[in-house]
């Protein structure tokens, strides 16, 4: 049997045994590049009280290539479009081999927190977002209490 | 609108606003109907029942186009992921089409069961976990293992091997696989042996080697048994020592299946993937040739080092200000981003060959279509041309799904090669140059391509982290796995191994483009830096919200530094011991 990168194996065993405040990934049991990610809210966002799950891929050539993260969680964010796709450059042109699955998932975590909507993926949200701030929060906050506060995963 | 509209007319003119929009789509040119159309038949796909409908629809109507498999690929990328249920469900319908006897005639059409396979090929690859695994029932293995039988088409049987390759992804489909009863690895040896014999239009014969290469490449890889030398093929045993100049594995995006000799190419991810060559150009008169074996979009012509390939976003190739290349599928010639109509008003055909002509002095690009000059182009204005070749034009290709090609860079005689009164061009082959080095890491690539691929999946996975708590600090701080050996330059950062160091072209840490590789001097105290960065990153990746999008704070790319000189290859300067 072929191995697994060492790399992979010790990422993996380092997010299990120090796991991150707010972050859980889990490897599935039948292809260990393949992880089940929740992300808590961060507090005072709107996202905050809400659980979004995500799913993370790391590519064959992980780590010269980013992982592939998407959310699986609706989610009211003008960097995240309604497919769960993120906008961050560094799971794009910006990625690093020194960068980790556990750093890509705090970025995640802190683009929960600060929505960029000058670097828009969904155009309608980030629209909103610059048009009327208060009430795009109170859609992304009345999303998280219908969508993601439900622990159990969605259904498509 | 259109949702409600659909609601209303309910299941069957639904079936019949599939058609008529997929219809609709595949007859389109102009680029923003096109999105349109595309987008219709996406915001369907949002919906369970519609996006099983669509899927049952096109099993019907995908067609041998080269633009459809693209546009199913895209359809189903963008679609939201699909439960379990759904999955199930696409794929009993999907069974129902295919069975004999069924409903609507005796046998399913060969198109029907080649349609079939993409689908479950393309789910497949999208899908892990238990998503695949209800995708791949029973059912559907032995149907997929049935058409690799020597009574079906070669086409049926290509998909069919690659649907297999993609389930075979998942670990338990694997096994599923391998426990079907059949011996995976004597069905595709013998496979390989028949298709060495056999006669017919050239058509024929092009499908045939398609199989036979992905069927090779199937058996070196997704479905080793772990003896290497199992199956020597005819690029194994091809003198290679006459070939200067390869498409090199290392500087292109990660889904390419490539022969050993570097030469031959294909892409069976629906990705839009791209390779530069190991040699580039920075003056002179220069000509190549590729060999196509189908027919889709593919994007044949120049790019530099920066050219930048975004296989998801459907960039390659002349897609960005620094390279150049035609496609005659749609018969366009592509620099800058932009297209401009260029070629006949035909598409090209599988056993077509395309020679690119490039003379550097003069921006002045020339292709031919299977001898026939297609016309003299100025792609770059030519200030814009010479700043390009001094930091070095490397052929570049990018090709869309299942397409497939042989390259000659000089090392074989060409078959349509220009007047050499008109133009004297040099073959890159006749200057290149591969280092043993190099060319061990491209094997090398190609086999840890497939390492990673084939591993199988072990359910008490746990057991594979037992081992391992050594000092990270004393390995690689990108692979983990071996001690650091290299310091890059310029800027010095450290704690990298041979390997990976190669594989990277900026500094990891800095993001400062890499013009030197030298080995780290070990009386020096120097440890290696990237573990402590490491965690400084998640830190200010937590605590500093006000840029979210950088965990790690790299200064933005300076301009590219590589000094010019009139050939360059990909290899690193300084490596010697």
């Amino acid at each position: 049997m072929a191995a697994l990168p060492k790399r992979i194996i010790k990422e993996t065993e380092r997010l299990i045994a120090d796991a991150v405040p707010g972050i859980s990934a889990r490897p599935h049991e039948d292809n260990l590049r393949y992880f089940d990610v929740d992300i808590t809210g961060p507090e005072q966002s709107p996202f905050e009280g809400g659980v979004f799950k995500l799913e993370l891929f790391l590519p064959e050539e992980y780590p010269m290539a980013p992982p592939k993260v998407r959310f699986l969680t609706k989610i009211y964010h003008p960097n995240i479009d309604k497919l769960g796709r993120i906008c961050l450059d560094i799971l794009k042109d910006k990625w690093s081999p020194a960068l980790q699955i556990r750093t890509v998932l705090l970025s995640i975590q802190a683009l929960l927190s600060a929505p960029n909507p000058d670097d828009p993926l969904a155009n309608d949200v980030a629209q909103h977002w610059k048009d009327n701030e208060p009430e795009a929060i109170a859609k992304a906050r009345e999303w998280t209490q219908k969508y993601a506060e439900n622990l159990v995963p969605p259904q498509e | 609108m259109q949702k409600l509209a659909l609601r209303i007319l309910g299941r069957f003119s639904r079936k019949t606003f599939i058609r008529s929009a997929w219809k609709n789509l595949n007859s389109l040119s102009e680029h923003d109907e096109l999105t349109e159309a595309l987008d219709t038949l996406i915001s369907m796909s949002h919906e369970e029942n519609e996006f099983i409908e669509l899927i049952t629809v096109i099993v019907d109507v995908l067609s041998e186009a080269p633009m459809a498999s693209a546009f199913l690929c895209h359809i189903i990328d963008s679609a939201a992921l699909p439960s379990k249920e759904t999955s199930h469900k696409i794929t009993t319908r999907l069974l129902q089409k295919l069975k004999p006897g069924g409903i609507y005639r005796s046998k399913p059409k060969k198109r029907t069961r080649v349609n079939a396979a993409i689908i479950w090929s393309v789910l497949a690859e999208k899908l892990a976990g238990e998503i695949s695994l209800s995708l791949f029932s029973d059912n559907v293995c032995t149907t997929l293992l049935d058409y690799l039988q020597y009574d079906h088409d070669a086409s049926v049987r290509l998909f069919a091997l690659i649907a297999l390759e993609k389930f075979g992804m998942t670990g338990q489909n694997k096994e599923k696989i391998l426990n079907s009863g059949r011996d995976i690895h004597k069905i595709l040896q013998c496979i390989a042996k028949e298709l060495h014999s056999g006669e017919g239009s050239s058509e024929d014969i092009n499908r045939r080697r398609q199989l036979k290469f992905c069927l090779e490449w199937a058996l070196k890889n997704t479905f080793d048994s772990g003896k290497e030398d199992m199956c020597d093929s005819d690029e194994g045993s091809v003198n290679s020592n006459n070939i200067n100049v390869m498409l090199n594995p290392l500087d292109a995006t990660a889904h390419w299946k490539i022969s050993r000799n570097g030469l031959e190419i294909r892409n069976d991810n629906s990705t839009f993937e791209s390779i530069r060559a190991t040699m580039g150009v920075s003056s002179g008169k220069w000509f190549y040739e590729v060999v196509l074996l189908t027919n889709g979009i593919m994007q044949i012509g120049y790019a530099t080092k920066r050219c930048l390939f975004g296989p998801e976003e459907g960039t390659g190739v002349g897609d960005d200000q620094y390279g150049f290349a035609f496609d005659g599928c749609r018969n366009v010639l592509w620099a800058n981003g932009v297209s401009v109509p260029y070629g006949g008003s035909e598409s090209w055909k599988p056993g077509d060959v395309v020679g690119v002509y490039m003379d550097v002095s003069s921006g002045c690009v020339r292709f031919y279509l299977n001898g026939k000059d297609l016309g003299v182009v100025y792609p770059l204005n030519l200030a814009q041309f010479r700043k390009l070749a001094e930091s070095s034009l490397h052929p570049a290709l990018s090709f869309t799904s299942y397409q497939q090609a042989i390259v000659n860079f000089g090392a074989e005689k060409f078959r349509y090669p220009p007047p050499p009164s008109l133009f004297a061009y040099q073959t890159l082959n006749s200057q290149g140059q591969i280092s043993s080095e190099l060319r061990n890491s491209i094997q090398k690539r190609v086999w840890r391509a497939s390492r990673y691929r084939s591993m199988s999946v072990n359910p008490y996975w746990k057991q594979q982290f037992e081992s391992t708590e050594e000092d990270l600090d004393t390995q690689c701080s990108i692979c983990f796995a071996t001690p650091p050996a290299i310091v890059l330059g310029p800027c010095n950062h450290d704690g990298f191994c041979t390997d990976c160091a190669k594989m990277m072209h900026s500094c990891p840490l800095c993001r400062t483009p890499i013009s030197y590789r030298k080995p780290m001097n070990n009386n020096t105290t120097s440890l290696p830096s990237t573990p402590t960065k490491l965690s400084i990153a998640s830190t200010s990746a937590s605590s500093s919200l006000s840029a979210p999008s950088t965990a790690i704070v790299l200064p933005p790319t300076p301009p590219h530094s590589r000094p010019a000189s009139s050939i360059t290859s990909w290899e690193p300067r300084c490596l010697e011991p």
